[in-house]
């Protein structure tokens, strides 16, 4: 299901904006701008104890020291975000070995711009999902990701 | 005399009061969208030409509009009715096994009967083995439809479907559980395997050197920070290499996607607009 | 009177006189009928049955007309690439200055909705220059103040729009939005002297406080390892640890005042949109 809502974001990426492939109507165009900050989801599930463990350290690094050292992660999501997302998919074991993979690759500089596809945001995008043992997928890099 | 003034006005007019609406000044108006390329309208006002009169031209036109406009399941359908005493009967056969192509409906190739199929049928059938998990058939009667100039590099795509170039996700864990980093060089993975050999090789380094000066507990916490990053790693090797297949894939797919882009899906091109 | 009316008068006027000299009753009714579906907000029918009414118009009296709807229908549905194109074919079949004029503005208020202001500013200038346009210059002024504000040039646009009336609604509104503004540099400046200031500047007093407490204790704890002459240990801490929070304390100073900007700039913009009467891109 991933894999498919990927891909279609893909195609509504590439296809060019302004072709009638079907019919349209009013269109609500608003003059604002739209934020390129994302905001932090600081809520715990208290269904499985190790994950809310997990999740309230999270929150208080989020909260004492990641908010306040300064933009120091090129991905999106963040690290600790990643680790998040990675424990809450698979389990406390297997998502803290995506973690330590994920570090490898963000301690790996060389030639990393060319490696990922980009979030909307500027940053290099490498969600948990595309590494879980399920659902691992390759997306071609350099495409532009718009999505959350 | 005055008559024929009479007539000259009432026929000025005439050509004037004419009606937009009506199914053939639609169908010159379709004909005039269809080739300035506004397919979706074009197939609108087609549709409407059809309710009034029966034109194979027009119905052949409305599944082509469909296709243009990527609607590849109505555009399989409309090309499937399309008689045998058309003219367009055998270029309808060949864009319907395309538009099946197209959205990637592999299933409805099995009940094809080949024996009253064309080349180029022959050539899309043969494809559909290529995107699909059907049983792919020898390589001799594969590459037997195919022209000398299109033979080489189908056979390519014909040995990759055969055997891809997968990475095995046990040997990439294998090896980096021997040399850390090693499996992910393995998937091409170069910067990032380098980079686990030095971050492995760093905590090692500090672990070894802490214990060694009896600062015990330093050397347990790098030791096991350390052993998170050496199992981290034949994790993510093993995922690795199966990204690496799906990218082999995807590039694979892409390819023949480009191969048969450039060739018009071995259609012949026809203009519908001079 | 705004745009749109004078357009729909010249368009009426032009009609009538056209259909009275050639009598194209059909033509005429065909315009009617595409127009109904433009006034009922069904813009894809209204562009078909205008290109329709184009394509049957073998005399070229609604070259212009048509392909100004079809433009404009285009823009209500958000194609703004198409509305450019059509605009520009409507500018080749405009017959008078006045509707050449009338064109290229639609075009420069798209360039100001798409925010490609270079181009919308350098057409503006062109219409400027353009001697036959003398009476022109008050509204193109006030084209060129929206310019600046979808560029975020709150200033500019104040200074723009006081050129047509000192006491110009607009002219006041964009310096009230401009004085409201946070300084970014300030908040930046004012978190390097001290940490946390600029953020109490932006009004994010609790992170203010958190970036003043680690700043302090990374501080205390480097100098502390100099007069004990722990020199390593207080390179790596100054370097890894303070060096860090004091440049993310500037960071986040800077961030907050921008997002502060971008909330009040589109409180602004929401306010114009919806609120403000005159004519807007």
């Amino acid at each position: 299901m991933k894999i498919i809502s990927v891909f279609v974001l893909l195609l509504s990426v590439y296809a060019f904006p302004q072709s009638e492939k079907m019919k349209w109507g009013k269109s609500n165009y608003t003059y604002s701008i739209e934020s390129m900050e994302f905001g932090r989801d600081y809520s715990i599930n208290f269904e499985n104890s190790v994950n809310a463990v997990a999740k309230s350290f999270i929150n208080a690094y989020w909260f004492l020291i990641s908010d306040l050292d300064g933009d120091n992660c090129p991905f999106y999501p963040s690290c600790s975000a990643f680790f998040v997302d990675a424990v809450e998919e698979t389990n406390i074991v297997t998502g803290t070995l995506m973690f330590f993979d994920r570090f490898t690759r963000d301690a790996s500089v060389i030639g990393r711009q060319n490696r990922y596809p980009k979030h909307k945001s500027g940053r290099l995008y490498d969600p948990a999902n595309l590494y879980c043992p399920g659902s691992a997928a390759y997306i071609p890099p350099l495409i532009v990701i718009d999505k959350e | 005399m005055i008559r024929i003034f009479l007539f000259v006005i009432i026929s000025i007019n005439f050509s004037y009061s004419q009606n937009f609406h009506s199914p053939e000044n639609k169908k010159l108006f379709a004909d005039y969208l269809f080739c300035s390329e506004d397919y979706l309208r074009a197939v609108i006002e087609y549709e409407e030409y059809i309710k009034h009169y029966k034109n194979d031209t027009v119905l052949f036109k409305i599944a082509f509009g469909y296709s243009k406009i990527e609607n590849f399941k109505q555009a399989a359908e409309l090309f499937k009715k399309i008689c045998m005493q058309s003219d367009f009967y055998y270029r309808a056969r060949s864009e319907y096994l395309k538009s099946l192509l197209l959205a990637e409906n592999f299933e409805s190739f099995t009940s094809i009967d080949t024996k009253e199929a064309s080349i180029t049928e022959l050539k899309l059938i043969n494809i559909a083995y290529l995107f699909s998990e059907l049983k792919l058939p020898d390589k001799n009667t594969f590459l037997l439809t195919f022209s000398d100039s299109e033979k080489n590099e189908m056979l390519k795509f014909y040995e990759q479907k055969k055997e891809p170039p997968y990475k095995s996700s046990f040997l990439a864990g294998l090896l980096s559980s021997v040399v850390p980093g090693a499996g992910k060089i393995y998937t091409n993975q170069i910067s990032e395997g380098l980079t686990s050999l030095v971050l492995n090789g760093l905590f090692a380094f500090l672990s070894y050197n802490n214990f060694k000066n009896d600062h015990t507990t330093r050397g347990w916490i790098f030791a096991g920070v350390g052993a998170f990053f050496y199992a981290g790693n034949i994790y993510g090797s093993a995922v690795s290499a199966n990204i690496y297949n799906q990218r082999v894939d995807y590039e694979y797919k892409e390819n023949v996607k480009l191969f048969l882009e450039t060739h018009n899906y071995f259609i012949e091109r026809y203009e519908f607009c001079k | 009177m705004s745009f749109a009316n004078r357009i729909i008068l010249t368009i009426q006027i032009f009609l009538l006189l056209s259909t009275c000299i050639n009598s194209q009753t059909e033509m005429f009714e065909q315009f009617r009928y595409a127009q109904s579906f433009y006034e009922n907000e069904n813009y894809f029918d209204a562009v078909t049955e205008f290109k329709r009414l184009l394509f049957f118009d073998h005399q070229k009296e609604f070259q212009y007309s048509a392909n100004f709807y079809i433009a404009d229908s285009y823009k209500s549905g958000g194609m703004f690439f198409e509305a450019i194109r059509y605009f520009t074919l409507a500018e080749l079949a405009s017959r008078t200055i006045e509707e050449v004029y009338i064109c290229k503005i639609e075009i420069i208020k798209l360039n100001i909705l798409r925010r490609t202001t270079e181009r919308a500013n350098r057409l503006i200038d062109e219409l400027l220059f353009d001697d036959r346009l003398i009476n022109k210059e008050e509204e193109l002024y006030y084209w060129k103040g929206w310019s600046y504000i979808f560029s975020d040039k709150w200033k500019e646009a104040s200074d723009e729009f006081s050129k047509i009336n000192p006491d110009h609604q607009l002219a006041s509104f964009s310096q009230t939005v401009y004085d409201s503004l946070y300084d970014v540099q300030l908040a930046k400046v004012l978190s390097y002297i001290i940490p946390g200031a600029g953020q109490f500047y932006t009004g994010e007093y609790l992170s203010g406080i958190l970036s003043l407490g680690w700043n302090v204790l990374w501080g205390y704890l480097t100098i502390n390892a100099f007069i004990k002459e722990r020199i390593f240990d207080g390179l790596v801490i100054a370097n890894f640890l303070w060096l860090r929070f004091y440049n993310g304390n500037s960071y986040n100073a800077e961030k907050f005042a921008r997002e502060e900007n971008r909330k009040i700039t589109n409180r602004s913009l929401e306010y114009l949109q919806f609120n403000y009467d005159g004519d807007k891109p």
